[in-house]
């Protein structure tokens, strides 16, 4: 900047205290010398002077925990609304963060699964010659059945019978939750079923023997977190208590307490959290029993926190 | 504010879906926000609504948040963006909402920092205020915001920079029209 050229601006930022060293002299030792400069520089003063005056508004303390109770409100909503979207939309989301060149690639991948699951799933089908008799002894002999006819023709002058069938696998396991085949089916079913009572049988499945697989874990925190039946997302609850209790688990009780819309399954949640270390929870209790929405959960959230304190108090002494 | 691991820890929490943690975050920031939001619009109802979008903007966000910037200057980031364009949007609207009621708002209190005010200062000072608002609302948005950041919330203009997403020249451009506007419109006030 150019001193007498730019004094305007000069004199600003000295009141603010923005020039450098340098410059801070170079302006000293002007105005120093010069009445005119001198005469800017108190008009500015006589600006800053005003505006000293004007009141600073403070919100109160009541004014922000009112704001603070409105957006807990708005987060646990926006919270909701986060676990109600479908996995399309937490994808397609996902997708467009991440750019068009994820979109693409991921459409190959996904052209690519779906290519290979056709030529596994169907290489056997197609047309076939055989007889009548014959028809019958597949249909029954193996551990498969007719999922969709595509066509039949028949052409009267020979009696041949042409038909195009799709079949499907027919599969039985049997074994116990030690058995891995077993667990991912179990986790995959409550995941991905889009029938609640086949994710809450295998919900109640998963808890049979206190074992514990991370996989499995994932899916049962999938389902008290995310599920959209409330009867599921209680059982997975009730499971997930039966087993023993991870960091990953427990940090997962303590968002269900904070944030799930069933008084019943935040209850649950309370209850494994009453049996794990204090230490952690002790906020969250706290936090439950100002803010819970249920008056049960709140005084069963103030009993616990009373409980912790009392054997602080015995150890203490 | 520098981001200590206790801090970081906490935005790492957060953004793991813990509201726990992010309450935590609102509590550490939002009476700065609030007052920000309240310098910039001049009015309890608005500085509430700002608040409430800003902070469920950023949990929105958290998960983008990449620790690349301290995450006040993250914040306020989204703060002073969002402040300017609902200044943009008022303006456009005409929608001057300045109730002066707004001040005698029982949840909001009016302070002069530093010294000690007979209840006559007050009434003179509300008034002074009441001119200073009508002029700093006239300014363009940015220019606003920069003036209020500056002078009101002691920011330094390379902090204005980062802050606004511009160069300090930039900023230093704002400051000084605006200032000069605020001089022109306050003259009678300055010089009595």
């Amino acid at each position: 900047m150019n001193l007498p050229k730019d004094l305007d601006r000069y004199v600003l930022l000295y009141l603010y205290d923005e020039l450098d060293h340098e410059e801070k002299e170079a302006f000293e030792a002007h105005i120093a010398n010069d009445e005119g400069s001198r005469q800017k520089l108190e008009e500015m003063r006589a600006l800053h002077k005003l505006l000293d005056r004007k009141l600073v508004f403070e919100p109160s303390i009541q004014a922000l925990s009112q704001a603070r109770a409105n957006l807990r409100e708005r987060l646990r909503d926006e919270r909701r609304k986060k676990l109600k979207e479908s996995w399309w939309q937490k994808l397609d989301a996902h997708w467009a963060f991440r750019g068009r060149v994820f979109q693409m690639a991921g459409a190959v991948v996904l052209l690519l699964i779906g290519f290979l699951i056709g030529r596994f799933s169907f290489s056997d089908t197609g047309y076939r010659n055989i007889s009548s008799g014959g028809f019958v002894a597949v249909a029954l002999d193996a551990p498969s059945f007719i999922a969709s006819i595509d066509m039949i023709q028949y052409e009267p002058e020979t009696g041949a019978v042409t038909v195009h069938y799709k079949r499907v696998q027919d599969v039985s396991l049997q074994g116990d939750i030690e058995d891995e085949g077993i667990r991912r089916v179990l986790s995959h079913t409550i995941r991905t079923d889009h029938h609640p009572g086949r994710r809450l049988a295998a919900v109640k499945a998963s808890g049979g023997r206190r074992f514990r697989d991370a996989e499995l874990e994932d899916a049962l925190i999938f389902a008290m977190e995310r599920d959209e039946v409330d009867g599921v997302r209680l059982r997975a609850a009730k499971t997930l208590k039966g087993l023993p209790i991870s960091e990953k688990v427990k940090a997962a009780f303590i968002r269900v307490l904070l944030s799930d819309t069933n008084p019943a399954i935040r209850m649950e949640a309370l209850n494994t959290l009453s049996k794990v270390d204090e230490q952690d929870v002790y906020p969250v209790f706290q936090d439950a029993s100002r803010d819970d929405d249920n008056e049960f959960v709140r005084l069963q959230a103030a009993r616990a926190l009373q409980r912790i304190e009392r054997v602080d108090a015995v150890e203490s002494r | 504010m520098r981001m200590n691991s206790e801090e970081t820890a906490i935005i790492k929490e957060a953004q793991r879906g813990n509201l726990l943690a992010f309450e935590t975050l609102v509590k550490r920031y939002d009476r700065h926000v609030m007052q920000l939001a309240y310098s910039m619009v001049g009015n309890a109802e608005d500085a509430e609504d700002i608040y409430q979008e800003v902070f469920v903007r950023v949990y929105r966000s958290l998960a983008r948040f990449q620790f690349k910037s301290e995450f006040s200057t993250w914040l306020y980031r989204v703060v002073v963006n969002y402040c300017i364009n609902f200044q943009k949007k008022k303006q456009r609207t005409r929608m001057y909402s300045i109730d002066k009621n707004d001040y005698e708002d029982q949840h909001w209190k009016m302070t002069l920092p530093g010294k000690e005010k007979n209840p006559e200062d007050n009434t003179i000072n509300l008034e002074l205020s009441h001119e200073i608002e009508a002029a700093m609302d006239q300014l363009p948005a940015k220019q606003k915001m920069v003036f209020v950041l500056r002078h009101f919330h002691g920011h330094k203009l390379r902090e204005i920079a980062a802050l606004m997403g511009c160069t300090e020249g930039t900023v230093k451009s704002y400051l000084f029209r605006a200032t000069q506007k605020m001089q022109m419109l306050l003259k009678e006030y300055s010089t009595s």
